[in-house]
């Protein structure tokens, strides 16, 4: 067990709101869009993953160390979703080439059993968001919420290639499939937004629209036919009075003024620097939205400490001044980013910060 | 329109049914399986090639242009074969082993075959002595490795390593790309080409091949 970068904290949850409505906080906010349970575990000397697996009891326990893992290490929410696609019948075409995709044509997408999905989704995921709303810390909220946007959860049922040829072959089905995934998000959500908006404070899905040098569907196609089904997401989380804050990998320039004109996203997540440095985003939409993120996860993969205090000062400086951002990678923390380059990372923006 | 202006024009349209009716009927009227294979079928998917690179096109329109071409050549091929027609060359493909992503692979499997590459395809989690072991059994010219994950961009290391050890490494033209590798990456391992998409990939392994072998 390590206890680097465990310094005393006072956690305020309304820093993170403050940037995603788009104004500076007073202090700069730490953000991450997933942590891996693997790597909070190896930090805090705690077999998390089994821990989810388990009981009741430890659940909770689970999130006793995975709340105050974020608190101990100075972020003011606790990053936390759980994902649609798991709970699918028949998904998992999405990361997998291998598996089959389960709706191939029009008789797969009449016989699917919509209907069963948000019930498989609470009968799943209800004990984990009351156990989180248990363990929360005092000034402390979660970022999250139902994981996996619309472009996700379809091709969770198609798989991308299985896709693109549907929109050849089909478009009628190709249509229906958005807009049932559509429906079928959006009455989880109510749910969702029922029973656990309390935890949290800002209200998040990932749906990665883009790739290295694009869109990944047609800029038409994710205007009209992903965009209304997330209109009618974000119109739900604002009618709580919550912000919306989408993760969405890839080069969307093309899509962006949609999303915040047209879908009304309050903030974004996610950058890479091969597609265009954090400072990019924010100049060209710091003014519109907040932004979160900003260190390329390939870069803490490797970096040194001294070139990652460089980068991160340099981030700082350009970002600041053109609306509320939050800092931490432009993805994730998976397993495979070393322990202690994400400590290093974290203890860079603490002492950035005075603490 | 003439015969292959038409197979090439229904293949940038993804018309895959089409485009098999009239590679047979182009077989049915004698003409040449080589110049329905370069002036129909490559030439149709080298205009898609270029448009994509261009960003006037998305992956789902080549992924299905692809498919038109494959449907074609599926006909084609046993008279490609009685007519002694060879490939500009041989190449091993395949996603680096703990990758299980496929989409970047595939895009230039379908780029290489429409430049007229032969294609030995390893699929996904391929290990780095399988490239090896595929290009030394068919006699390949070119070993093109893809990653998506920044933790599995080290097997491409790996794979050169172990040609460097077989005293391979100069046999072949080794390229890599996914979303995580870049020029510097690609220079740091010792592949020989790195590049950003599909068709630059296609246009970049024929131009090696054809360079090799005017050596």
């Amino acid at each position: 067990m390590t206890e680097r970068g465990k310094k005393m904290f006072q956690p305020d949850y309304r820093n993170i709101v403050k940037c995603a409505r788009n104004q500076e906080a007073s202090r700069l906010p730490l953000y991450e869009h997933i942590v891996s349970f693997k790597k909070i575990g190896e930090i805090e000397g705690k077999d998390l993953p089994s821990l989810y697996e388990g009981d009741d009891r430890d659940i909770h326990e689970f999130f006793r160390v995975y709340c105050n893992f974020f608190r101990e290490h100075g972020y003011d929410t606790v990053c936390f979703e759980e994902c649609i696609g798991e709970i699918m019948p028949g998904s998992g075409a999405l990361g997998d080439c291998r598996v089959t995709p389960v709706i191939q044509d029009g008789d797969d997408f009449r016989n699917y059993p919509w209907e069963e999905i948000p019930e498989l989704y609470f009968k799943k995921f209800s004990r984990y968001f009351k156990a989180l709303r248990d363990e929360m810390p005092a000034g402390m909220k979660a970022v999250g919420g139902v994981g996996n946007g619309i472009f996700e959860c379809v091709q969770e049922l198609t798989s991308y290639q299985g896709l693109c040829y549907i929109s050849a072959d089909d478009e009628e089905l190709y249509r229906a499939l958005f807009k049932k995934v559509g429906e079928t998000n959006l009455k989880i959500w109510k749910r969702f937004m029922e029973e656990f908006s309390d935890v949290f404070c800002v209200l998040r899905f990932g749906d990665d629209l883009g790739y290295k040098n694009n869109t990944l569907l047609s800029t038409d196609d994710t205007k009209n036919l992903i965009f209304p089904q997330y209109k009618s997401i974000v119109d739900l989380v604002h009618s709580y009075n919550k912000p919306f804050l989408l993760h969405s990998c890839g080069k969307i320039f093309s899509v962006m003024d949609d999303l915040i004109e047209k879908v009304g996203i309050d903030a974004k997540h996610s950058n890479e620097d091969q597609i265009a440095p954090f400072p990019v985003w924010v100049e060209k939409y710091g003014d519109r939205i907040g932004n979160f993120g900003g260190i390329d996860m390939n870069f803490i993969c490797w970096a040194s400490k001294a070139e990652m205090k460089e980068y991160i000062h340099d981030v700082i400086r350009k970002c600041t001044g053109h609306g509320g951002f939050a800092i931490g990678t432009g993805n994730s923390i998976p397993d495979y980013v070393p322990t202690e380059n994400y400590l290093d990372m974290i203890e860079i923006v603490r002492e950035y910060r005075g603490e | 329109m003439e015969l292959i202006q038409e197979i090439s024009e229904f293949l940038q349209k993804g018309r895959a049914k089409n485009v098999k009716a009239l590679v047979q009927q182009a077989l049915d009227e004698n003409i040449d399986p080589k110049k329905i294979l370069n002036e129909g079928l490559l030439a149709g998917m080298m205009i898609i090639g270029t448009k994509f690179k261009n960003d006037e096109v998305f992956v789902p329109e080549v992924l299905v242009a692809a498919r038109a071409m494959n449907a074609g050549l599926a006909v084609l091929e046993p008279k490609l074969v009685e007519v002694g027609n060879e490939p500009v060359g041989k190449a091993v493909i395949g996603t680096v082993q703990g990758d299980l992503h496929d989409i970047g692979k595939n895009l230039v499997v379908m780029m290489l075959k429409g430049a007229g590459f032969e294609i030995h395809d390893l699929g996904v989690d391929v290990e780095a002595s399988a490239y090896i072991n595929k290009a030394e059994e068919v006699g390949a010219d070119v070993i093109c490795m893809s990653a998506l994950l920044t933790t599995t961009m080290p097997k491409m290391q790996e794979c050169i390593d172990l040609l460097k050890q077989k005293n391979l490494r100069d046999k072949y033209i080794v390229m890599v790309g996914g979303a995580p590798v870049n020029e510097a990456f690609a220079e740091q391992i010792g592949a020989d080409y790195y590049t950003p998409d599909a068709a630059t990939a296609a246009e970049t392994a024929q131009k090696a091949v054809l360079e090799r072998r005017a050596k």
